[in-house]
């Protein structure tokens, strides 16, 4: 009898051991900067990557995005991003320029001044007042940070909201080439973990 | 059967000490017993029983009867209708063997066989020995002289087993507890190690090489899955690492579209793979009942048939015949 429970146990081993585990795709799929990870639409202002582990003392770089659509045909005249953090816990080290203001005079003005905010804009600048086109993603600035404390913070773009996507009011800014005002529908901010 | 399967896992388990050992210096040839009264299959089929003791005695090299056939096919014999010794000689040159067999299956009542069977020293071109033997019985009680015959013709002392079945008659207890009996459970143990075993050991040869053949295509057909899995899973970290570092939103959904076919050709292995390993298991679970359960398929020519069928060819009729033990 003992035989056949060793050949029952035998072959349940067998039936449990011959499958892979295949984590599913969905939640392997997360950089921020993809499309599909905006749960609130486009265009979207991003931080990319959007955790950081760091340790406390360290230092770490991270992205603003500007993003669209691949299939979009709005153009963009200009980007005020704000960014609010926790200075107790983060101190900014520098700001650099990104690709929207790009060229000789580059129009690109980043106000720290305030305590754990960040005030940054980004024109772009043409000869025939065209815009830029965003379906590719835009680097708007490059953000350098040193961790002061342990513990976790957010980068968050500054903005009040009604639930997860509705947008009560934002310091944010979206103009098109004619300086009209385009609605910001997605934020994707950063969490910084330093130990 | 359970010669012919006696023989098969005889010749698997030699074959590597017949790789290395040494082969028996003279070699023979049996030719089918020309059949006289009885169907010219189950003349063969006896024929093969002595070839079968032949092999058994380890005195001789055995010339298989394919081998023969082809040889003399090849060389234009299509018939073979020998006598004198010194034809059945010519044969063992044209076959390249040192001795060769010729005999006569002959059927002279109900139940009285009579075997004439002839031994030719290619060489020397005489018989070395002769036999007619008459036999009471029935086919498995020929065959069961053939396989005495076969260690006589080699000068050796047949096994006690064949001298007891002789003395006593293959139904005796006594003989029937001298062949190990082979159970339900023996079987059920070997198919417990291989999908088949259990079968093949009952002597029900078909369905045990059945149960091996698919095992052996699931088992193959799942190692194949689980090695294209694995060679995906490098593929898909690749992939999974550029579409993380990638800014650029074209290249993000190419690395996404990448990875999605790529997710699906594991999944759709994996899926495979549980498929084959389900069936093998399943090919396992119906090998192991199928031992157990599957009715034992005795020799034909070992088990006695209480209602038999018979033709007498002298008077040319048939009948059903009553026989008890």
């Amino acid at each position: 009898m003992k035989k056949y429970l060793f050949f029952s146990y035998l072959v349940s081993f067998l039936l449990l051991g011959c499958r892979n585990d295949v984590v599913d795709l969905d939640e392997e799929l997360d950089n921020p900067l993809d499309a599909t990870q905006i749960e609130c639409g486009l265009p979207a202002l991003a931080f990319s990557p959007d955790r950081y582990d760091v340790a406390v003392g360290g230092t770490f770089i991270t992205d603003i995005y500007l993003m669209d659509s691949t299939e979009s045909e709005q153009w963009y005249g200009g980007v005020k991003a704000v960014v609010n953090y926790n200075p107790e816990k983060l101190e900014l080290i520098h700001i650099n320029n990104g690709d929207l203001a790009d060229g000789s005079a580059p129009l690109f003005f980043a106000d720290d001044t305030t305590v754990g905010r960040i005030e940054i804009i980004s024109i772009f600048v043409s000869i025939d007042s065209s815009g830029i086109n965003s379906s590719n993603n835009i680097l708007l600035a490059e953000l350098e940070f040193l961790s002061l404390a342990a513990g976790a913070d957010t980068l968050l773009f500054e903005r009040t909201e009604n639930d997860s996507c509705m947008i009560a009011s934002t310091s944010c800014e979206l103009v098109d080439p004619n300086d009209q005002l385009i609605p910001i529908r997605g934020y994707g901010d950063g969490v910084v973990n330093a130990q | 059967m359970k010669s012919i399967q006696i023989n098969i896992i005889f010749i698997l388990m030699s074959a590597p000490i017949s790789l290395w050992g040494q082969k028996p210096d003279n070699s023979i040839a049996v030719l089918d017993f020309k059949p006289v009264g009885i169907e010219r299959k189950q003349a063969e089929k006896i024929t093969e029983r002595l070839r079968i003791q032949l092999n058994k005695t380890g005195a001789v090299q055995q010339m298989n009867r394919k081998w023969i056939y082809d040889v003399l096919r090849r060389e234009g014999i299509k018939k073979i209708k020998c006598i004198t010794p010194e034809c059945t000689a010519d044969l063992g040159n044209t076959l390249d063997v040192n001795y060769v067999v010729t005999g006569e299956l002959i059927k002279e009542g109900d139940s009285t066989f009579t075997i004439d069977i002839n031994m030719v020293h290619v060489q020397s071109r005489i018989t070395k020995k002769s036999k007619r033997i008459t036999v009471e019985g029935d086919l498995g009680d020929i065959v069961v002289e053939l396989e005495l015959l076969a260690w006589n013709m080699m000068w050796l002392k047949p096994p006690e087993i064949l001298l007891a079945k002789q003395r006593l008659g293959r139904h005796d207890p006594d003989v029937v507890a001298m062949l190990k009996p082979r159970t339900r459970e023996d079987a059920l143990k070997r198919a417990m190690w291989f999908p088949g075993m259990g079968s093949i050991y009952r002597g029900n040869i078909v369905p045990g090489c059945a149960f091996m053949g698919l095992e052996l295509t699931f088992m193959g057909l799942a190692i194949n899955s689980q090695m294209k899995f694995t060679d995906l899973k490098p593929d898909r970290e690749d992939n999974l690492e550029k579409y993380r570092a990638a800014t650029v939103a074209d290249s993000i959904k190419k690395y996404v579209d990448i990875l999605d076919r790529i997710d699906a050709d594991m999944k759709n292995e994996n899926k495979n793979l549980l498929t084959y390993t389900v069936s093998a298991v399943g090919i396992w679970a119906l090998s192991m009942a199928h031992a157990y359960y599957a009715k034992q398929k005795k020799d034909e020519f070992a088990y006695f048939r209480p209602v038999r069928f018979t033709y007498d060819p002298f008077t040319k009729q048939a009948s059903i015949n009553w026989y008890f033990l």
